[in-house]
């Protein structure tokens, strides 16, 4: 038996009337959109000094480089974390070009501060650039806890895990509580702080 | 809601189709068998990979694939032309169509991973790049993965014994050191329609077909999964992917930090012992393994009563003086180096040996009862790279080099294979993502006789052979919901026919969140005819039975499939999948058969066809107090002509499978197994050696010296003190095997 051609028709064209050939979002990979919500998550256990001159109502996430997050971030412009907005601020590639004096400042004014892997050969200076300013420096590529960041992103076992530098946050005045430095991987300088703010 | 009006919609279309045309029984319908965790990277196999949430449970195809077989057509029955179905169906296009429209750039509706802790966060399981890396979501054939954690807490040390607890896994122990293993079936020796690799890597037998499983180098505390695709692979592996893949991965260097020890021990006295030492230093990371595996035989072992399938032949084949000789002992050695050169390329490098003594068996009435030995050394290297763009390539070199002693078949013969592979991963534009690559490979392979008239002759000795391929593969999301896949590959051979290979696939997620996926494949692939069935003759049991010159040509066998299925995250920690399928095959590549009087003369030749179809299904729960997971498979096979000579075993119409995992207080693990196989048939007639089997394996594992050890006491196939005789095609005499085995392991690491 054979089906009808009037009914080969319906079948065809109805579902391809219905597809949606606009042009689709970019494509976000699950991983980055862990990853954001592993950033979201590390500002709940970290302990900013008192001293850092931000804006009291707000915390930032900055990004520096070719962002992989795509639109993750989205959802987060509606959340709080210890009563302070979340923003995002996106960083240009110090490939590309320098960083104007403002940006400078705007960078070191991050609490947390994404560095992609675009910027894989400027890691020290963006490190340099932050320092004695207590940005939270995180990155996943490898060798960054050795070239003084803080947070690293690696995978085991097809799930995401990080490391912590300890001693780098430390001398930045980061206090990272017990809770986040049990759940890393691995813990440089691990002393485990009672996670009390001072 | 969308989701149950699709089922109710299709449920009355089938339930329609059953009442009207009487159709096959389809009781529940099979489970692939996934778990919570696993199935992200499927990269070689070049399909969708994913976190193999098994798909849905649907009631069946909705379609009918209709004779004459040679169309593939798919016939509608009349009734479905009526006004009602017209209607169920446009209802149901409404219910997809609006998602379809909508934006689903809005954020809003996106996974929600900020409102999950760290600790959630850290029990994701992420994709990453390979052949083609996809998510679970975005699966294009039905995947079942084992993990190491299942593979471990077996207290199992063969891999066919492990892969039977997977839906749609056939496999049949013949003695102790051999195995068939086989997806929904069609498995022998010499049945190479099940593609086996090892991270990607060939790892079949050149000359015979299927791997010689027990001597592989891989040790299994080794494994980090093994991936089993169900259906036609070839558009991404080329030849003899027909059946289904098996890709066993092994552990990274650099995950396996530290040093490592186990030792198992049995009732029969075989032992398992492997340790490992991995390093990572800087840019380097390191992996040794090694291993001795040593079985008794099986009159050692208590069982081994020998069973002969031609009485009346038993005096000219000596039955009397037959002994179980399935003894094994085998050495290996596995090492895995990774080099990073940079932040964006690495280099690795690897090797393996296996070296094995082990007892001969029968084939076709000659059994000289001298030991089977053989070496098996592979090795690769591998160059990766990532571009800052974000595309990935590889371009690697391996080869496989073998000596066999295989006194039964013949005194000698040797194996060198090179291969040269390579692939590109890019984005061109968002939407698709491709992956181009290929291959060349030539093998070399020897026969020495030792002059025994009983040895099989191979014509054309040395033979040089190569072949190769070019794939295309693209996964492209027209919506948020809406993937399609295309993969077609055209094969060379330089003494067989050129082929090719295609897998076309639709994959809708039914909701944002893509708990609830569909997918729609049509695939096709094809098998060529090994060395051995090419260029063998022999004589038999003072001439009653022979293997003659090949006559023509032998053609590929071809494989076409339509396949459906559904993936569903029922909850958090609950899922639920299901897939079916509809497969025809032709020119099997099997024998055909003329006894004249006593004497029976065999020739490979492309006998008729046959189709398959059936399903598997998997409900499976996981979270950290441990895992429970059922599934149940029904594989049909049909051939065209009662007795096809198919020189393989069919797959068990029934099987089914319980895996439950509990990690209670005190680092005391439990974990059991259960598998159910119906009876297996072999060439179509009254079965000699069929015979259904349940099993069931239990162990307790306590970990010891705060984790750094561990301690396991198991019991397998408990419900058999023996296994009954099992023939591969060409026995005519086996034995039994030991079933009941009690067995301690202990493991430290440090």
């Amino acid at each position: 038996m054979r089906f009808g051609t009037y009914n080969l028709i319906v079948l065809v064209l109805i579902p391809v009337m219905f597809v949606n050939t606009v042009k689709a979002e970019p494509v976000q990979t699950q991983e980055y959109k862990i990853k954001a919500a592993f950033l979201y998550n590390f500002i709940k256990f970290v302990d900013w000094p008192d001293e850092k001159p931000t804006n009291e109502k707000t915390i930032t996430i900055g990004i520096i480089g070719k962002n992989p997050f795509g639109k993750a971030f989205e959802s987060v412009k509606d959340k709080q974390v210890k009563d302070k907005k979340v923003i995002i601020k996106q960083f240009q590639s110090l490939e590309e070009s320098k960083l104007s004096n403002n940006q400078i400042e705007a960078l070191r004014r991050c609490h947390v501060l994404f560095v992609c892997h675009s910027e894989k050969q400027q890691i020290r200076k963006i490190i340099s650039t932050v320092k004695d300013h207590s940005v939270l420096t995180i990155a996943d590529m490898p060798d960054f806890l050795e070239s003084g960041g803080m947070i690293y992103f690696l995978k085991e076992d097809e799930k995401i895990r990080f490391e912590i530098n300890n001693t780098a946050a430390k001398q930045e005045r980061l206090k990272i509580r017990s809770k986040l430095l049990r759940l890393a991987k691995r813990v440089i300088g691990e002393e485990i702080s009672n996670g009390v703010k001072k | 809601m969308q989701l149950k009006f699709l089922q109710v919609g299709l449920s009355e279309i089938y339930s329609r189709y059953r009442s009207r045309h009487q159709a096959t029984e389809h009781k529940g319908f099979v489970s692939n068998q996934s778990e919570k965790d696993i199935v992200k990277q499927i990269a070689q196999i070049g399909v969708a990979r994913a976190e193999s949430k098994p798909q849905c449970m649907m009631k069946s195809v909705y379609g009918h694939l209709c004779h004459p077989y040679k169309q593939m057509t798919i016939c509608i029955p009349p009734y479905l032309r009526s006004k009602k179905f017209v209607f169920v169906f446009i209802c149901i296009i409404c219910c997809i169509g609006p998602d379809l429209l909508a934006n689903h750039a809005d954020v809003k509706k996106q996974e929600d991973f900020f409102d999950m802790s760290i600790e959630e966060l850290m029990e994701i399981e992420v994709v990453s790049a390979s052949r083609q890396t996809q998510k679970i979501d975005e699966l294009s054939a039905p995947v079942s993965v084992i993990t190491s954690e299942d593979i471990h807490y077996s207290g199992l040390t063969t891999i066919p014994e492990i892969l039977q607890f997977t839906p749609g896994v056939d496999v049949r122990r013949n003695d102790r050191s051999r195995y068939v293993v086989g997806v929904r079936g069609l498995h022998s020796r010499i049945s190479d329609r099940t593609l086996v690799l090892i991270n990607g890597r060939s790892a079949n037998d050149s000359f015979f077909g299927a791997p010689d499983w027990l001597n592989l180098p891989v040790l299994v505390e080794d494994i980090e999964r093994i991936e089993i695709l169900r259906g036609p692979g070839g558009s991404a592996w080329g030849a003899n992917a027909s059946t289904g893949v098996i890709n066993i991965i092994t552990k990274k260097p650099e995950d396996v930090p530290g040093y490592f020890g186990t030792t198992t021990i049995n009732d029969f006295g075989d032992t398992y012992t492997h340790i490992r030492w991995g390093e990572k230093q800087g840019k380097w990371s390191l992996r040794l393994s090694a291993g001795y595996e040593d079985f008794e035989d099986s009159d050692s072992a208590g069982a081994g009563i020998f069973k002969s399938g031609f009485p009346d032949l038993n005096p000219l084949i000596g039955f009397d003086s037959y002994s179980a000789r399935d003894f094994m002992r085998n050495w290996r050695f596995d090492t895995e180096a990774s080099y990073r050169l940079s932040d964006s390329t690495t280099w690795s490098v690897g090797a393996g040996h296996s070296n094995f003594e082990s007892g001969s068996n029968e084939i076709v009435g000659y059994y000289p009862q001298k030991d089977d030995m053989g070496s098996l050394t592979r090795t690769f290297t591998r160059y990766d790279r990532v571009f800052d763009d974000g595309s990935t390539a590889y371009l690697q070199w391996y080869g496989n080099f073998l000596v066999r002693h295989f006194p039964n078949v013949i005194d000698r013969y040797t194996t060198n294979e090179n291969h040269i592979e390579g692939q590109l991963n890019f984005n061109p534009v968002d939407e698709h993502n491709i992956s181009v690559g290929g291959n060349l490979s030539w093998l070399r392979a020897t026969t020495t006789s030792s002059g025994n008239p009983n040895e099989t002759v191979f014509s054309d000795d040395p033979y040089n052979e190569h072949w190769g391929g070019l794939f295309l593969i693209d996964h492209f999301k027209v919506t948020q919901r809406l993937v399609l896949e295309g993969q077609i590959r055209g094969d060379f051979h330089s003494d067989n026919e050129d082929d090719w290979s295609t897998r076309a696939s639709a994959i809708y997620a039914l909701d944002d969140e893509k708990n609830h996926n569909l997918r729609f494949s049509y695939a096709r692939a094809f098998r060529i005819p090994t060395i051995a069935m090419r260029n063998s003759t022999k004589t038999s049991v003072s001439g009653l039975f022979n293997i003659l010159p090949l006559q023509d040509h032998l053609h590929n066998e071809d494989i076409w499939s339509l396949e459906a299925g559904y993936t569903g995250n029922l909850t958090r920690e609950l899922m639920f999948s299901a897939n079916t399928y509809y497969q025809r095959i032709e020119h099997i590549i099997g024998v055909n058969n003329v006894t004249v009087g006593p004497v029976t003369n065999s020739t490979f030749t492309n006998v008729d066809g046959a189709k398959a179809y059936g399903a598997e299904c998997e409900l499976a729960i996981q979270n950290k107090k441990g895992k429970l997971s059922a599934w149940y498979a029904y594989n049909v096979l049909d051939t065209d002509q009662y007795g096809e000579g198919m020189r393989a075993l069919w797959p068990a119409k029934n099987k089914a499978g319980v895996t439950g995992r509990l990690f209670l207080p005190n680092d005391w693990i439990f974990n059991t197994n259960y598998v159910y196989n119906d009876a297996v048939l072999g060439y179509g007639t009254t079965p000699f050696d069929a015979h259904s089997f349940n099993r069931l394996d239990l162990t307790v594992a306590k970990k010891i010296a705060d984790g750094r050890g561990e301690f396991t006491i198991g019991i397998s196939d408990i419900f058999n003190k023996t296994n009954k005789v099992v023939l591969d095609i060409g026995e005519l005499a086996g034995h039994e095997t030991p079933g009941r085995t009690f067995f301690a392991r202990l493991l430290l690491k440090f």
